[in-house]
């Protein structure tokens, strides 16, 4: 196998991005002739009655959705059931369930499949592992076990009790909206759901560049103490002491922050990762060094650069004096939403994270983004957020029907995933009519306590609580049609479901713009962990401990409470405290992968 | 002297007074703080700008709960619970502890089957084996899984037999000579000099069954059925998000403390309510109980 995750750029595929400059009809017909596809037969539309149809196609402003070709010998008769454990929960209209929505009436038309719930969960810390441990324990395994946790991953094949999808999948998966799809980043989707070349499961799969961060910062506060935007770390400082001294902030007397952070110094919201990045190091990340070996970072001397600026930056105020005491999150509602600081680095999603609480708070807040500054010898780089959680979707061992729930994924993920479908749900569920003259409230329901988005009700990807698709650039691509295609078509020409989307609020319009410049941005400005696989049987025994030893003395030393030479000591304790072996396990792993 | 002494326990007495009500007032502020975020607008109850004085008053907090179906309907299994699960309880309790409250020479096998209940009180068969049983016995996501398990709660037993075992025996042999059954001694004699002891253990089973969420999380699997305690911990323990991601617009709602403070509010409400209803008992039963044991 070749080594995986190069810096290198240049082998990344770019018939995605090229497909984007095309138009949406175009889209979908270029990829057919690539792949030799016959075209869309209109007569295989007729066996899917009117009323399962997402879209609103006989509403005078409405719009049709486009539904993919019914996959070969579809749907199955007589239908066959299969059973799935579910993250939940769910809000849905009159009558409905999770076993009864638009989604499975209308997926059991296409593809002849019931699903059943075996069980479901919700985010609560545990509960995950208490209900998979329970379905293991009671040997009751649903046929379809989504978003599997890692440990229970790890017992679940050790005990041999999933489904080899190797074969079934090589024969049945679509060349496009699977393979092609899940190819991104050099195979790393497959980095847990591929066991010594065996697919054990199916990637759970984020959109690119998700949590990559780009500078979110206030420009009127800018404007008011006369700078602009900083590029590099030294001006970051001056523009962040100007906002401090000028006590921009919405607290009182000198309760102005000059950047958000919290106790994870290396995390998805109000991190500092593209600070460490500035010195070309990633606390936390495996990173190889230049023999070609796995290092870990949090241990490099660069470090200790970066440690010595935070705690400067500590000591004149820059940092809150309680920012350990975080969690992301809090940054959100507190220094954000409460205007107190007008620096953070975030991902995009920022846009609609905290940022509609700092605007309502304060309405003059006019927030914009930019790259992330470079550090002192000019390196620009972040923590590269990978769309491959640490979860897979799992098959009992003994599933019959791994074929059918294969080609289900690939018809959704193509309805969903192809712009040029229009899909945007069913009406009722997800959005619904304001008015008689066609205004559509196109992210809320009456159903939830805010907006609403019916893939939750999807079996699997593309679907799922928490949006998991098989094509990571999929946000994107509805963006850029949005911005190329949709905006582009005359006024008068528009229906409902392009008014909608184009009209939205500045904060949206934000994200967009961010979410496109992320993910330009994402594997050039990127730090990846290179350590991919299962923890190692030493970090199992010892990682928890060197994790808390690690953050711990981070802490300290950015707080003054311990010097910043403590670093060192702190690197000899790492390494003789398990840090060694931990590397050799590593290592181990890394060249078994050459 | 003795004016000192009254002097001084005056001066104690003040003093304790004004301790305890700043004791609780302490314990009340957090609930006027909630109150206060759950009345305010998002932005500044997530900001933190509210203490204790709601800030852009709305009551569409409330509109928003009372209009999620997922919440109403764990309100519902909740109070079906409480209700069912109590009654059931009570009962049974009754019925356990009046044969056992008997003397051996009445009641062969007593001490056998005192054992029998301690044991099971100190010892269960913990978690998996009791899924497994709740489970083959057909009960998963159903009322029956909340209420079978615990429904006879022994310390409750033992609490009600030490209670029956203090009523005058005079006047259940004055019964049994004019020929009353055992049924009729329960129901004329014991239950109503019990009332106390009754009112104190039946608020006990109601705020354990309202306070309960582990055994929805384990044996609901299927969350619409979760009751409220084990609905309201997805909305405010903290989530576990480190496994895979969630959508912005969520994690915006669930980060909506106004949102949050009016579900604390209604969950909270139902069960304060009940509390001044029977405290009167509360007292007395803890009382009677403690004395005469």
């Amino acid at each position: 196998m070749s080594k995986k995750f190069p810096y290198d750029t240049a082998d990344l595929k770019p018939s995605r991005r090229d497909f984007l400059k095309w138009s949406g009809a175009g889209m979908a017909t270029a990829m057919m002739a690539r792949f030799g596809l016959a075209p869309i037969l209109a007569q295989n539309m007729g066996e899917i009655p009117a009323e399962l149809h997402p879209g609103s196609p006989t509403n005078a402003r409405g719009w049709t959705t486009t539904l993919p070709p019914i996959p070969e010998g579809m749907p199955v008769d007589p239908p066959v059931t299969i059973t799935g454990s579910r993250r939940g929960p769910w809000e849905f209209a009159d009558g409905d369930d999770i076993e009864n929505s638009p989604f499975t009436r209308l997926n059991a038309a296409v593809t002849g499949i019931q699903w059943k719930l075996a069980f479901n969960w919700t985010d609560n810390e545990g509960e995950v592992l208490q209900k998979y441990n329970l379905a293991i324990a009671s040997d009751e395994l649903p046929d379809f076990m989504e978003t599997v946790p890692l440990q229970v991953y790890s017992e679940l094949l050790e005990n041999d009790l999933l489904e080899d999808i190797t074969d079934v999948y090589e024969e049945v998966a679509h060349p496009v909206w699977l393979k092609e799809a899940m190819s991104f980043s050099d195979g790393i989707a497959w980095r847990l759901a591929e066991v010594n070349g065996r697919k054990m499961g199916l990637p759970y799969i984020e959109q690119a560049a998700q949590n990559d961060k780009v500078l979110w910062i206030r420009q009127d506060w800018l404007d008011a103490v006369g700078m602009s935007a900083p590029t590099t770390i030294e001006e970051l400082h001056a523009v962040a002491t100007a906002f401090k001294e000028a006590d921009m902030g919405q607290g009182g007397d000198g309760a102005t922050l000059g950047i958000a952070a919290n106790r994870q110094l290396n995390t998805w919201y109000c991190s500092l990762d593209p600070i460490f990045g500035a010195w070309g190091v990633m606390p936390t990340f495996w990173t190889p060094d230049e023999n070609g070996d796995l290092q870990y970072d949090s241990v490099r001397p660069e470090i200790k650069e970066v440690l010595g600026t935070l705690r400067a930056w500590y000591s004149e105020g820059l940092l809150a004096q309680d920012f350990f005491t975080f969690a992301p999150w809090q940054n959100a509602g507190t220094h954000i939403g409460g205007n107190l600081a007008g620096i953070m680095y975030s991902p995009a999603f920022g846009a609609v994270y905290g940022l509609p609480d700092s605007v309502a708070n304060d309405p003059d807040a006019r927030w914009t983004f930019g790259d992330i500054p470079t550090g002192p010898t000019g390196i620009k780089k972040k923590a590269w957020s990978n769309p491959v959680p640490d979860t897979v979707y799992c098959f009992r061992k003994g599933f019959e029907h791994v074929d059918l729930v294969l080609k289900q994924i690939a018809w959704w993920a193509e309805l969903l995933q192809n712009p040029a479908n229009r899909y945007h749900g069913f009406e009722g569920t997800d959005y619904f009519w304001r008015n008689e003259d066609g205004e559509l409230d196109p992210m809320g329901s009456t159903l939830d306590l805010n907006g609403y988005d019916s893939t939750k009700h999807i079996w699997g990807p593309p679907g799922t609580n928490g949006g998991s698709r098989t094509d990571p650039f999929f946000e994107t691509n509805w963006i850029k049609e949005r911005r190329d295609v949709w905006a582009n078509t005359p006024e008068d020409e528009r229906d409902a479901l392009m008014e909608a989307f184009l009209g939205g609020d500045p904060l949206s319009v934000l994200w967009d713009e961010a979410n496109v410049f992320a993910v330009d941005h994402w594997e050039a400005d990127g730090i990846k962990n290179h350590f991919l696989t299962v923890p190692t049987r030493t970090m199992e025994r010892a990682g928890t401990s060197l994790e808390g030893l690690e953050a711990e003395t981070f802490i300290n030393i950015i707080t003054g409470q311990e010097s910043l030479d403590r670093f060192d000591s702190f690197a000899e304790e790492w390494r003789s405290g398990g840090g060694d072996r931990i590397t050799d396990e590593v290592n181990e792993w890394w060249h078994g992968q050459m | 002297m003795i004016r000192d002494r009254n002097w001084f326990s005056r001066l104690f007495d003040g003093a304790n007074y004004i301790f305890l009500t700043l004791f609780a007032v302490l314990c009340l502020l957090p609930l006027i703080h909630i109150f206060a975020v759950s009345l305010s607008g998002r932005a500044p109850a997530t900001a933190g700008f509210v203490s204790f004085w709601p800030i852009d008053f709305t009551l569409e907090n409330y509109e928003q709960v009372m209009g999620s179906r997922n919440f109403l309907r764990s309100l519902a299994i909740s109070v079906a619970r409480v209700l069912t699960g109590t009654s059931l309880s009570m009962i049974l309790v009754i019925l356990t502890a009046y044969p056992l409250s008997k003397t051996p020479r009445v009641f062969r096998g007593r001490t056998i089957f005192i054992w029998f209940f301690v044991f099971a009180m100190l010892f269960d068969g913990g978690l998996i084996p009791s899924f497994l049983v709740v489970r083959s016995l057909g009960l998963l996501n159903t009322l029956g899984a909340l209420i079978l398990p615990n429904a006879v709660p022994i310390f409750s037993v033992i609490l009600m037999m030490n209670f029956f075992r203090d009523v005058p025996k005079e006047l259940e042999e004055s019964a049994l000579i004019d020929g009353a059954s055992h049924w009729r001694v329960l129901w004329h004699i014991y239950i109503p000099l019990s009332l106390p002891a009754i009112a104190t253990l039946t608020l006990f089973s109601a705020v354990n069954h309202w306070n309960a969420w582990f055994d929805g999380l384990i044996y609901m699997t299927d969350t619409a059925n979760y009751p409220m305690q084990t609905f309201l911990r997805t909305v405010i323990v903290t989530l576990d998000l480190t496994q895979v991601g969630i959508n912005p617009q969520d994690l915006q709602r669930l980060s909506d403390r106004a949102i949050r403070g009016a579900q604390i509010i209604v969950a909270t409400v139902p069960i304060l309510i009940v509390y001044p209803f029977l405290q009167r008992y509360f007292i007395s039963g803890i009382k009677l109980g403690a004395v005469k044991e």
